[in-house]
Parts: structure tokens; C-alpha cells; sequence
């Protein structure tokens, strides 16, 4: 392979650049106006998110530097304010001959950076200072080690963890420019792991030293010659931190534990074991816990696993995830149809390198001029359902993923794509699909021949968009296209595009992001000293490029065979840009090797399926546990896992206290994902279960623990859907809708279980636009998928409400009871005395407050109570008896409610609301086609009582309510 | 007290000093609105202007002698030139002309970054690291954050992050709007579900739950969001002027449209939602993006046209302003510029050095217009350009080995904005989302 492509070395690549555009235009090439002695420039600033500072260099400081630094219980200072003696001056700005820490090639070195210490390298000569016993004072020595490693874990393991070992790595560019000091990989485990591992590798360079001050103080100050330049500036915190940590460790410091200590379990009030798994139940599903689910729960927190084994067994729940993983990756980006065909051109308009075209991108468009039945537009339903289900196969692989219960690495490996019967085509996969309309033997014969019909001659039989657009199944994509779950996925690739100078980080970038825990435009926002050196493959040269490219170029590398612009699903491994560039030995052009990292390269025999390889060498990596644990907690929680303070922040200690408290949680979900061989629902039961969802409220003021801990946030327009159906039965559907095109009010309604996916919160199509989301929804905030450039903003979840879908909810409040307390009311059937209705078990139409002649009926005023109870259990999930004020309140508003109705006594439901005997017999034989039993039920047509209008305004009262548009768990005995 | 802080304290103390511009009794706080250049454009194309760096023709050109008696310098590109591709006809000179009294132009921009999400960030933020709200976000907080659309967010977003202190208002269309602002109706208007009594009922009963939820609450970011949501609530009904406004329609005349200036009226149509938000005392700040300039490819016959619609969307919005009455000052960033070079797609890839401008309407005086500050240097030698320093003192260009001399940084500028929006001296500046460092003495004057 290797020699049969060499050949194919493209010469013409001028730079060597990582550009994040998302529109690829890929024109012909013209004449560029082009300083022909320059170096192709910039390109090097791209998807690195690099902060590139003014081009002064600074001073690279002296040791005189630390007039600010207040030593604390340091000794007391005799040196007129230098904490060092600065013996002989050195020259600042140059390598130091007797600090030759990038001298020769590296030791052979661990994945734990731990190299042991050349005994006859030149640090191990240097004046290791007096020895930690010597100064101790009178804190026994354990408890002084303890204490410093506490110092280290508290203030530093963030900086060498994230600023350190972007080089000091084996893949890193100071290892390979010879340094001995030498960090944990990030793959090296999980992050409190690496922290232990880096506080070991230092143990070899804690008294290291020259010119009698830390190498470790004056490398990443730059007070001494270092490679990677000043990465920790004079007098920060960072420098301090480092400053004290070396004192302690060379005993001119006493070691004093924080003033803050760390928080624990002790400082979170969780809520009970009952309202935890109504919770789950709400942020997994749409469905409530039975009641014999609830009564089966215990003190011991695996008692809610056989409820939470249901939950997660529902569709919405699979639905839920792959949600979650369309927010991450914004693969919902070409769900319109036209968006969708860009897209599909990959598969049949276009060739590769080879001259081979795969595919039939718009399969559909052989009925463009069949005659049309019943006057529909047959072309372009085909074409919105093939978009349909060429659009949503990253959201449907995860679901299948789930719904299969499978090693939820295989979103990663999976061979298999996921296909409707109308994406089939496009993939030539009509054979994968039994029945329907590709049964037809004309519909081969038509297809073996090319369909002649475009040519005038007849077509075969035309299929008619009756099948399920939401019936996906995996099928795999014909030879010698090899897939690799969501990396290859044509949306993953098309939300994350390439170019000729992009070269696939973009891409790369996301993956180290979502499955990979590394977030890599956050790594590097330190300003370096210079931009724009003018240095040959600045990519690799760079210092300020380097550190970053190092992580992201080899995962970029592997996703070479995909390296078309646009045409971005397009495999073509001999493209000019594909493998060949990567062979590119010209020191200008090297592009590191594909791989999972530098030390981890694509074997030659992968090349082919280079993605297929990265796939699964990822799903093994610890990181991979660790990004889908955050995946899911964000996506439940509504705001991303904490990031690693910044120690320059003046409350930075709180930060960490509470970063450090919800690492433990986390990595604790790491185990549990990676132990159960990466089963998502025994991570997820765990998550439910944990203080990251379960807490409630707080014996603690550190307002980062508020802020990061339990649940809060407004819920999105898909979590209010579930929480609708769960709660009443039914979606918020177009009741009172109009119809164009003669706008008219649409009266006509359905059961929700007709049209199973639409729905006003999320899939409007009214209007609006934007693949069919309509303007309810995004004003909601439903995510629109990457519809602009990376600097824009919708691709952010709305996370507060505006007064602008505040009022789209009152709506949803108002017209949601319209509905669903006439119905409810038409069940009259009872189970123990109570009406099997899931709104008003304990009352009925007649159920009013006074007998006919005003006198208080207190049968009947408990009732109405014990039914507004229920009602703050079903509706806030909150327990508050029939005394307390709110459930007071209610029926005050119930009562008043009921008063104004006197004039319109008897007057009819209401348009849409009267629940007539067709309606019933139309549920009910819907109903036994699908397996349920149908509960006893009575017409509703008439407000006989007032009841009817009054109980609306009290289900309104409560879905308009705080508690149910928000996330909401009650502590331990009832509201807060 | 270690020197850093003693350093902040100091530095702190000496912005106290300066008296923030709207403290003037006389001027009235107008509409802040954000222009986001999205992608990052190409200021050699526009008002730092290198004709040797691009294939399309024009000439430097200089506006007329300005009130501040400088001259601001724009690609002499003219409209209905058939070189330009999807020519709008609207020509560069028009637009410097028109404004150049309203216009501070800042050139020499170093945005010390070449990514998109942190070179928008720090934008709208004056930070480049994660955390800090936009700008615009903060001043809408203070502008009232209770307001029903105090901060309006257009189609296209960008960088609008708030930090919690205020709701932003997506409100990229408003079909259906009459939906939303009037939940209680049906049919357009012709039926209601309730009848008043029921409806004015239920309203008081759901405001004394909300108020009876809030006064108890003990977790903080449940208050927070109990704001929020009370904020918004009783805001709904405010609405009714905004899109009785809207349906009259803008006041300033625009040519037709088609698929070349699509993106200017896109941009007035969002933009329009703000000032009309303005006018009814509802909104305080907004943030459009024209998300266009990312033109890795084809560059030639892309950033012209976006330019363009650009710069007419801006027009508009102060005509419409003016015929208004409405004060507004527009801030247009860009995350960085593009390279001198075209790279093997005829694109331009990102480059650290861009321009940003600031127009003001004719009634205000929150800045000298007539300006620019900073500059750039072409090195045709490397074929780079290189942001220039300024004197703090003077804002005139330095030499790059003046050690006093400083680079225009988004954190720089910032420190003016802060000052020009009034957030210098609020609890924003001073403690929350502090940037370091002292504002320009003469960048408001």
C-alpha cells in the first residue's frame, strides 16, 4: 500500500494548518497573489485555540522578582527581601550549560513520566539544600509530609497536570528535546491518578537546583532557560504556590494545613431515596415511578435499581441519551432536507481519487416526474424522508447503543450504521430492508438497469413514503468503507469539517473533547511571548503551537482517509490529502503520524482503517470513562463537570474544594463505568444515586458547592415534554393550531399517540423553519444544531427563561389542562376506592366544597384537599399534607375558581375539550390494538358543576409552576 | 498584603479616579448593541486597508477631514463594481463618509488569539480565558435586568454568555409572537381560554406562590433561577408594544431584497427587534452576529459581499436610530483578521491582528469620533501583519521596542468600554470579572 501511494504525494501543500471552516468551498484553483519568498504564513493559527500574546518577550525576570511574595510561616527573611540568595548572577535569557535538563535524547521513560533519575545526570549534582529534618519545627515529620502533599494536590497538581504536561510528557515536545522531568500521560489514568503519579515524578526534582534556587521555580518562571518559555508569570499565584511548595520541601518552610479543609459528604443534604428515583425518573424517561415501585424502596439505595431497571428500559430513555450526545457533538446540524443532501452528494455525486462512486445520493429523485397520486408531492416527501434518516444516524446509533444495552464503547466501534428504509438507498442498502416497497422485482430490474425511466421510458413501481421513518436498524455500509460509530458518522464529519488546511483537528478537537476528556481550546489560553516566529512547520516548531498540536494532530491524523472538503463523508484513502500527506517526509511539510497519541501510532497494516484503530484504542483509554461520565452530567445536570480553578482566582480554594469533592464523585462513576465493562446504565444508576444529583440543600456556605451540586436548572423543551407525558399522559400537541394556507384554526386533534414525535415543544412544524424546529422551541432554547460559525452562540442551551417563551409557557400551561382535565374526568372506572385517572383520583365533577344549600361539606372539602396533595406529589414531586399553607393555597385558588362560575353553569366544555362517545371509541379501540386495557369512561361534554373550568386553573396553578418547569428535588421531608 | 494585591489595590485606585463618561447627567444611556463579525474578517478589505494583500482591486482611500480633524482611512471599494462578487452596490466610501464623525476606528487590534471560541470570548468579554459574561450581558444587567428583553441575542448568536445576571432573549423571528405575549388567547386574538375574571385569578394566586417560594428558599441558585423566572414572567404582557411596533415595520427606507444583501436585512430585521425593545424601555443591550467571515475559501468572493451587507446592516440601524430618536452606540469585534496570504483554497486563514469600530448616533458624544486608534505594519518581507504598539499617554502609534508602549489588547479596550457603559466602577469590574490594568486616557475623549 505504502509504495503503491507514494507516488501519490501531493506537492503543493504549502502549510501546515489546522483552519476550522465550516463552509468548505473547495473551488478550482486561481492565481494567488502571493509573496512568492514568503513562508505560506498563519495557517498555523487555526483551530488551536492558542493565546498569542504581544510580541514582547519580557524580561525573563530575575530572581529578584518576589518583593510580593509573603512566605507565610517562612523563616524570616535576612536578605533584603530576596527569600533566595541569588548567588553569582546568571544569564537569564540563554540555555544554562550546567542545567542541561533538554540534554541528550530522552530516558527510557514510563507512561508515568517516572524515569528514574540519572544518578550521573548533571541535576543530581546540584545543592540538594538542607534536608526537610533539619528545619522541622516540631511538626513530626509524617505529618509535614502530609502536609506538603496536601500543598501539592490543593495548589499544584493543576498546573503541572494541565500547563506542564502539555510538554513534559512522553509525547510532549520537551521529552523529546531531551528533558528529564517527565509527567504522567493523560491516558495514564484517571485524573486524582495522574495527580499522584506527577507528585511522585517530582520526588526526583524537588531539590534539584542551580544557582542555589528550585529548578522548579526558575524553569516554569523562565527565571532559568526553559523551552516552553514562562509559563507560570511573576508574582501569580501559581508562582507563590510553587515558591512555598519548594521552601516546605527544602525545610526553609513549615507546611500548615489550609484554613479551608475539604469538604465531604457531611457539608450536602441529599433528598430521600423516594424523591431520587422520582427525579431519575423525570431526567431519564417519561414516566412517573409506580406506586409499588415506591413502596418497594428502602434504606438501601439499591432498592431503587429494579425501578430504575424499567425506567431505563423505555424508549424515551434511549431517546434521552442520544439527546445528550446531539448536544455535544451537534449532529443535528443537517436535519433539514436541503442541508441533509449536502451531505448525502458524498454518496454517489461525487468520485474519489480513483474514479469510483459509492452511493446514490438522492436515490429518490427517480420519481421526480412520476405522475403524483392524490396531488402529493411524492419528490420531495422522499427527499424529507431520506434527510429524515440520513440526518439522524449519530442520534440513532447511540440509541440503538443503548436501547441494545450494548458496551457502550461500540458508539465508537460500532461497524454499523444506523438506516431508515429511506436512507438505505443512498448507502445501496435497500437489501437490508425486507418488505415494503423495495420488495417489488421491478424495482432490481429497474436498478440493475440504471433506471432507464429517467430517460422517458417507465419507471418502476413508485414507492409510497408509508413506512416508518423512525424504524431505524443497523446496516452495515458496503466494502471498502470502513466505519467506526460516530467517528465516521456522516454528521459527525460534516458538523466537524476538514479542509485543506484544517486537516481534520477540528474534528480531532471534538473527539479529544466528547470522548476524550480534554478539552484543548481551555488548555492553552496562556499568552506566549511571540506569535508569528518566523520558524519553519511553526506547527512543530512553535512553542506556541506545539504543546497542543502534539495532543491533537495524531487523533487528526487518523481520521485521514476521510480528507474531502466538500464532500466530507467522502472515504478516499488515496486522496491527494489522505495518507500520502501524512508520509510527507520534508520537514517543512511532516505531519505527525495518526495515532491515538504521538507514543501510540496507527500500525502501517491500519492504515486503511485508521479510524476503526483510534475507535478502539479510545473506548480502552481511561479518558474515554471519564468524557462519558461528564457527557452524561452534563447533559442530566444542565451544567458541565467542574474544570480544574484557576489559582489565580481570589476565591480559588473554595473552587477547589468543591471541584475536588465533585471529582471524587465522578472518578467514583469512572469506576463504575469502566468496571462494569462499560455498561451506561450501571454508570447512570450511579449517578442518580449520587450526591452529584441526590443533593438537595446545604450545610456549608461555599456557593460553588450550590452551584455544582443537585438539580436546578430550568428544564429543556425535551425535558418538559417528558415531564408532560409522565405527569398528564399527553404532549403539549397543536391544539388550537392553524393550517395554512388558509390559516385557519385547526380543530381537528388526534391522540398524542398518532403522531408519536411531534409535538409544539419540539418538533413545531408550523413554522420557523430551521429543519422543521419551530419558533416555540427555539425561543425555548432547543438546540438548532451548528447553524453558524464556531463564534456564534446557538449552539448553547438557553438556561434561563425570558419573557418571551415565559409566555409560550403560560400557553402551554393554559391550553395543557384544556385537554387533559375533561379526559381525565371521563374515567370514572376505580382501583381501591380511587379513580384510575392520574389527575383527580380522589374527586369528581360533583365534588364540590358546599351541599346545594351552602353548607361546607367536609367530606367532600378533604377530598378536594387530599386531591390537591396528590397533586404536589404528582406534579412537584413534593410531599406537603393536607394542612399545609400551599396545599391551603390551592384550594383557596380551587374554591375562588369555582365562585365565578356561577353564571355559566352547564355551559358546554369548549371547543377541543368536550369528550365525546366517537372520541372515547376511538381511544378505546386504539387502545386494544396496542395492548391496554381500557379503563371504564363516561362522556364530558358540559361544565354541569364549574368544576371543569376550576380544576383547569388549578392544573395550570401547578404546571406554570417553579416546581415544574424546573429540575426540583425536595430534601428529606417534604418542600423546602 | 502580598504585591500583587497591593498592585490591584493601586491600579484599582487609580481607575476610581477617572469620572466614567455616564455619570454626565446630560447623556442618556443608549442602546449598546454588539456587531460580531463571526469568523473574523478581514480588516486589509475594509479599515485597515492593504491594497498589496488582495487580489481584488481598489485604492487606500482617506474619508474627508473629520471633526477631530483626522482623517480614517477604508478599502476604496465602490459600489456596483463588477469585479466585486454578489455586489450589494453599496460602496465602502458611502458608509465612511456618511459616519466618519460618528466612527471611532480601532486598528492594530491583537487578540492574542487565533480561535474562534476565545477570540469571540474575549470580544465580548475583555477575558480570554473561560468565565467572563459579555459585556453587553453585564451592562444589560445593570440596565435593568428585570426588563422583559433587557439583552436580545440575533439569529446567529455569538459569544452572549451572562454569567446568570441577566436572561437573554433568543428572538431571531417573530412569527407567533402574538402567541407567546398573549397566552391567555386564542384564533388571533378573537377567543380567550379564560375569561378576564378567571385569568386576573389565576395571575394573582401564581404571583403569591412564586413570591411565597422565594421568600423561603434557602438554596442560593434556586433564588437565582426564582428571579429569573419571576423576571420573565411578569415581563410577558410588556410585550405587546414590541410587536405592535414590529408590525408597523421600520421606519428607514431599504433597497429590495435579494440573495446578496439577504444577510443585511437579516441583521437590521434582529437588530430592529432590539431598538424596538429600546424604545419601549424593555431592552438595554444586544448582540447580532454576522457570522459570515470565515472565509478559508474562496475568500474573494465571499468577504467583499459580507462586508458589505455589513456595513449596510450598520447603516440602517443608525438611520433607524436617528429617525427614532433613539441613542445607540454599535461595537462591532471580530474574533482576529486573516492572513495577508491566500492559502491553497484562494482562502485567508485566521491571523492575530483585526480592527474593530464603534459608531455612536449623531446625539451622543461617548467617544470623539472622526478617530482612529492604533495601527498595523505590513512586513513585506514575511508578508505578515503585525498589530503596532501605542503610547498609553498619547494612543498614537510606538515604536514596538517602546517598553511603555502597550498593544491594543481586547482586555485594553475593555477597560474603555467598562468605562463608556458604566461598569467601571460596579461590583462587574471591581470584584467579579476584573481585568487589570488602566483604560486609555484618550480613547473616550
Amino acid at each position: 500500500m505504502g509504495l503503491f501511494r507514494a507516488f501519490l504525494i501531493f506537492n503543493c501543500m504549502l502549510a501546515m494548518a489546522c483552519s476550522t471552516a465550516l463552509e468548505d468551498p473547495d473551488p478550482p484553483p486561481e492565481e494567488k497573489k502571493q509573496n512568492p519568498n514568503a513562508t505560506p504564513d498563519a495557517s498555523l493559527f487555526e483551530t488551536i485555540d492558542a493565546g498569542i500574546g504581544p510580541a514582547n518577550s519580557g524580561d525573563a525576570g530575575s530572581i529578584m522578582r518576589d518583593a510580593g511574595y509573603d512566605a507565610g510561616t517562612l523563616r524570616p527573611h535576612n536578605d533584603g527581601g530576596q527569600w533566595i540568595d541569588a548567588g553569582a548572577p546568571f544569564v537569564p535569557d540563554g540555555p544554562d550549560a550546567s542545567v542541561n535538563i533538554y540534554a541528550g535524547a530522552p530516558q527510557k521513560l514510563t507512561d508515568a513520566g517516572l524515569s528514574p533519575l540519572d544518578a550521573g545526570s548533571s541535576l543530581a549534582t546540584f545543592d540538594a539544600g538542607p534536608p526537610a529534618s533539619e528545619v522541622d519545627a516540631g511538626v513530626s515529620l509524617a505529618g509535614q509530609a502530609a502536609c506538603q502533599e496536601d500543598h501539592f494536590h490543593d495548589r499544584l497538581a493543576g498546573l503541572f497536570r494541565r500547563t506542564c504536561a502539555m510538554c513534559h510528557t512522553v509525547d510532549g515536545i520537551a521529552v523529546d528535546q531531551g528533558a528529564s522531568f517527565v509527567l504522567a500521560s493523560p491516558h495514564a489514568g484517571k485524573e486524582s491518578e495522574i495527580d499522584a503519579l506527577n507528585f511522585q515524578a517530582l520526588q526526583n526534582f524537588l531539590n534539584a537546583d542551580v544557582n542555589n534556587a528550585s529548578l522548579l521555580w526558575q524553569k516554569p518562571t523562565s527565571t532559568l532557560f526553559h523551552g516552553g518559555g514562562e509559563q507560570i508569570q511573576e508574582s501569580s499565584e501559581a508562582e507563590f504556590a510553587l515558591l512555598d511548595f519548594v521552601n516546605m520541601v527544602s525545610g526553609q518552610m513549615s507546611c500548615t494545613p489550609s484554613n479551608l479543609p475539604a469538604l465531604t459528604s457531611n457539608d450536602l443534604v441529599l433528598t430521600n431515596h423516594t424523591a431520587a428515583l422520582r427525579s431519575a425518573a423525570l431526567l431519564l424517561s417519561d414516566t412517573l415511578p409506580t406506586p409499588e415501585e415506591v413502596a418497594a424502596i428502602t434504606s438501601d439505595l439499591s432498592s431503587l435499581d429494579p425501578a430504575l431497571d424499567r425506567i431505563m428500559s423505555s424508549p424515551a430513555y434511549a431517546e434521552r441519551i442520544a439527546i445528550i450526545y446531539e448536544d455535544a457533538l451537534l449532529t443535528n446540524t443537517y436535519r433539514s432536507k436541503n442541508n441533509s443532501l449536502v451531505l448525502q452528494k458524498a454518496w454517489g455525486q461525487q468520485t474519489d481519487s480513483q474514479g469510483n462512486t459509492r452511493g446514490r445520493y438522492q436515490w429518490y429523485k427517480d420519481y421526480a416526474t412520476y405522475p403524483q397520486e392524490n396531488e402529493r408531492d411524492l419528490f420531495q416527501e422522499m427527499a424529507g424522508l431520506t434527510a429524515y434518516g440520513f440526518s439522524r444516524s449519530a442520534k440513532e446509533l447511540v440509541k440503538h447503543v443503548v436501547t441494545e444495552q450494548k458496551d457502550f464503547g461500540e458508539i465508537l466501534t460500532a461497524d454499523y450504521t444506523m438506516m431508515n428504509i429511506y436512507s438505505a438507498p443512498v448507502y445501496e442498502r435497500e437489501d437490508a430492508f425486507d418488505g415494503g416497497y423495495f420488495d417489488d422485482e421491478s424495482y432490481w430490474e429497474e436498478r440493475e438497469a440504471g433506471f432507464p425511466g429517467l430517460d422517458g421510458g417507465p419507471l418502476p413501481i413508485p414507492p409510497m413514503p408509508s413506512a416508518d421513518r423512525y424504524d431505524f436498524k443497523p446496516v452495515t455500509i458496503p466494502a471498502p468503507v470502513p466505519t467506526a460509530g460516530l467517528l465516521s458518522d456522516i454528521n459527525f464529519l460534516g458538523t466537524w469539517p476538514t479542509n485543506k488546511v484544517n486537516l481534520n483537528r477540528s474534528r480531532s478537537r471534538e473527539v479529544l473533547k466528547t470522548f476524550l476528556n480534554t478539552d484543548i481550546l481551555a488548555q492553552v489560553n496562556r499568552t506566549p511571548e511571540s506569535f508569528a516566529a518566523d520558524v519553519p512547520n511553526p506547527t512543530y516548531n512553535d512553542p506556541t503551537c506545539v504543546s497542543c498540536h502534539h495532543l491533537m494532530d495524531p487523533i487528526a491524523g487518523a481520521f485521514q482517509n476521510w480528507p474531502r472538503f466538500q464532500f466530507q463523508a467522502l472515504y478516499d484513502p488515496l486522496h491527494e490529502n489522505a495518507q500520502s500527506r501524512w508520509a510527507n517526509t520534508d520537514p517543512l511539510l511532516q505531519l505527525l503520524p495518526p495515532g491515538l497519541s504521538r507514543s501510540d501510532p496507527v500500525p502501517p497494516e491500519r492504515m486503511d482503517d485508521s479510524l476503526v484503530w483510534l475507535a478502539e484504542k479510545m473506548v480502552d483509554d481511561p479518558r474515554f470513562a471519564a468524557a462519558t461520565v461528564r457527557v452524561i452530567f452534563e447533559g442530566l445536570s444542565g451544567r458541565p463537570a467542574m474544570t480544574q480553578p484557576n489559582i489565580e482566582d481570589e476565591d480559588f480554594m473554595q473552587q477547589q474544594r468543591a471541584y475536588q469533592l465533585q471529582r471524587h464523585y465522578l472518578e467514583e462513576l469512572e469506576d463504575a463505568f469502566t468496571h462494569s465493562g462499560r455498561d451506561l446504565n450501571t454508570m447512570i444508576k450511579a449517578m442518580v444515586k449520587s450526591p452529584l444529583l441526590r443533593a438537595s440543600h446545604f450545610n456549608n456556605h461555599n456557593p460553588y458547592l450550590h452551584e455544582h451540586f443537585g438539580l436546578h436548572r430550568m428544564l429543556t423543551p425535551e425535558d418538559l415534554e417528558r415531564k408532560l407525558v409522565a405527569t398528564t399522559g399527553r404532549k403539549w400537541r397543536n391544539y388550537f393550531g392553524r393550517v395554512e394556507p388558509n390559516n385557519e384554526p385547526n380543530y381537528h386533534w388526534g391522540f398524542d399517540t398518532d403522531v408519536p414525535h411531534q409535538s409544539l415543544l419540539v418538533e413545531f412544524r408550523e413554522g420557523c423553519g430551521n429543519g422543521g424546529n419551530g419558533c416555540y422551541a427555539r425561543w425555548y432554547g432547543l438546540l438548532g444544531g451548528q447553524n453558524i460559525t464556531p463564534s456564534g452562540g446557538n449552539s448553547r442551551r438557553l438556561s434561563a427563561e425570558n419573557a418571551v417563551f415565559n409566555g409560550v409557557l403560560q400557553r402551554m400551561a393554559a391550553e395543557i389542562p384544556w385537554r387533559v382535565v375533561p379526559r381525565d374526568f371521563a374515567i370514572i372506572s376505580k382501583t381501591n376506592g380511587l379513580f384510575e385517572r392520574v389527575l383527580f383520583p380522589y374527586v369528581d365533577l360533583d365534588t364540590l366544597p358546599t351541599d346545594e344549600n351552602g353548607d361546607a361539606n367536609l367530606a367532600n372539602q378533604n377530598a378536594i384537599k387530599a386531591n390537591l396533595s396528590y397533586l404536589a406529589q404528582h406534579l412537584w414531586g413534593q410531599t406537603l399534607d393536607e394542612e399545609h399553607p400551599e396545599i391551603a393555597a390551592a384550594y383557596d385558588l380551587f374554591v375562588a375558581a369555582l365562585a365565578l362560575q356561577g353564571p355559566y353553569l352547564g355551559f358546554g366544555a369548549g371547543f377541543s375539550a368536550s369528550v365525546e362517545q366517537d372520541e372515547i371509541d376511538f381511544k378505546e379501540a386504539w387502545e386494544e390494538a396496542n395492548g391496554i386495557a381500557s379503563p371504564q369512561r363516561r362522556e364530558v361534554t358540559h361544565d354541569t358543576h364549574g368544576t371543569l373550568r376550576a380544576w383547569r386553573m388549578v392544573i395550570d396553578y401547578f404546571i406554570s409552576d417553579y416546581h415544574f418547569l424546573h429540575q426540583s428535588v425536595p430534601p428529606e421531608g417534604g418542600a423546602p | 498584603m502580598k504585591r500583587r494585591d497591593f498592585l490591584k489595590a493601586s491600579a484599582a485606585l487609580t481607575g476610581t479616579l477617572m469620572l466614567p463618561r455616564q455619570v454626565r447627567a446630560d447623556t442618556p444611556t443608549p442602546l449598546w448593541l454588539h456587531l460580531h463579525a463571526g469568523g473574523g474578517w478581514d480588516p486589509t478589505l475594509l479599515c485597515d486597508p492593504y491594497p498589496e494583500v488582495n487580489n481584488i482591486a481598489f485604492s487606500r482611500q482617506l474619508t474627508s477631514t473629520t471633526l477631530a480633524g483626522e482623517q480614517i482611512a477604508y478599502a476604496g471599494l465602490s459600489g456596483n463594481d463588477t469585479s466585486i462578487p454578489k455586489d450589494t452596490g453599496y460602496g465602502f466610501g458611502d458608509f465612511f463618509e456618511t459616519y466618519k464623525d460618528q466612527m471611532l476606528v480601532l486598528n492594530g487590534v491583537n487578540p492574542q488569539t487565533a480561535g474562534h471560541f476565545s477570540g469571540a470570548r474575549f470580544a465580548a468579554s475583555g477575558k480570554l480565558d473561560a468565565g467572563y459574561p459579555s459585556i453587553f450581558a453585564l451592562a444589560a444587567a445593570l440596565g435593568g435586568a428585570d426588563k422583559a428583553m433587557a439583552y436580545v441575542v440575533g439569529a446567529n448568536g455569538s459569544y452572549s454568555v451572562t454569567g446568570g445576571h441577566v436572561a437573554e432573549t433568543r428572538l431571531s423571528n417573530s412569527r407567533f409572537l402574538d402567541d407567546a405575549i398573549n397566552p391567555n388567547s386564542l384564533f388571533h386574538n378573537t377567543q380567550t381560554m379564560y375569561r378576564d375574571d378567571e385569568y386576573a385569578l389565576l395571575n394573582t394566586a401564581k404571583a403569591a406562590r412564586l413570591q411565597r417560594l422565594m421568600a423561603t428558599e434557602p438554596n442560593p441558585e434556586r433564588q437565582k433561577a426564582m428571579t429569573q423566572f419571576s423576571n420573565a414572567r411578569s415581563g410577558t404582557p410588556l410585550l405587546q408594544s414590541v410587536s405592535a411596533a414590529l408590525a408597523e415595520g421600520p421606519q428607514v427606507g431599504r433597497p429590495g431584497q435579494n440573495n446578496n444583501n439577504r444577510l443585511a436585512y437579516n441583521l437590521f430585521d434582529d437588530g430592529l427587534r432590539a431598538l424596538i425593545g429600546y424604545e419601549m424601555g424593555l431592552t438595554v443591550a444586544a448582540t447580532l452576529n454576522a457570522s459570515v467571515f470565515d472565509t478559508h475559501g474562496s475568500h474573494d468572493s465571499l468577504h467583499p459581499n459580507g462586508l458589505q451587507n455589513l456595513l449596510m446592516a450598520v447603516d440602517w440601524l443608525v438611520q433607524e436610530a436617528q429617525l427614532r430618536s433613539l441613542p445607540m452606540v454599535v461595537v462591532i469585534t471580530s474574533e482576529f483578521g486573516r492572513t495577508a496570504s491566500y492559502n491553497v483554497a484562494d482562502g485567508k486563514d485566521h491571523w492575530p491582528n483585526t480592527s474593530w469600530m464603534m459608531l455612536q448616533t449623531s446625539d451622543l458624544n461617548f467617544f470623539q469620533g472622526g478617530r482612529t486608534i492604533g495601527s498595523s505594519t505590513f512586513d513585506s518581507a514575511t508578508w505578515r501583519i503585525h498589530s503596532n504598539k501605542i503610547d498609553p499617554a498619547t494612543c498614537l502609534p510606538t515604536n514596538d521596542d517602546d517598553e511603555n508602549g502597550v498593544y491594543l489588547t481586547p482586555a485594553l479596550i475593555h477597560l474603555s468600554l467598562r468605562d463608556m457603559m458604566g461598569i467601571a466602577a460596579t461590583d462587574f469590574a471591581t470584584h467579579l470579572y476584573r481585568i487589570d490594568g488602566t483604560p486609555l486616557t484618550d480613547f473616550l475623549l
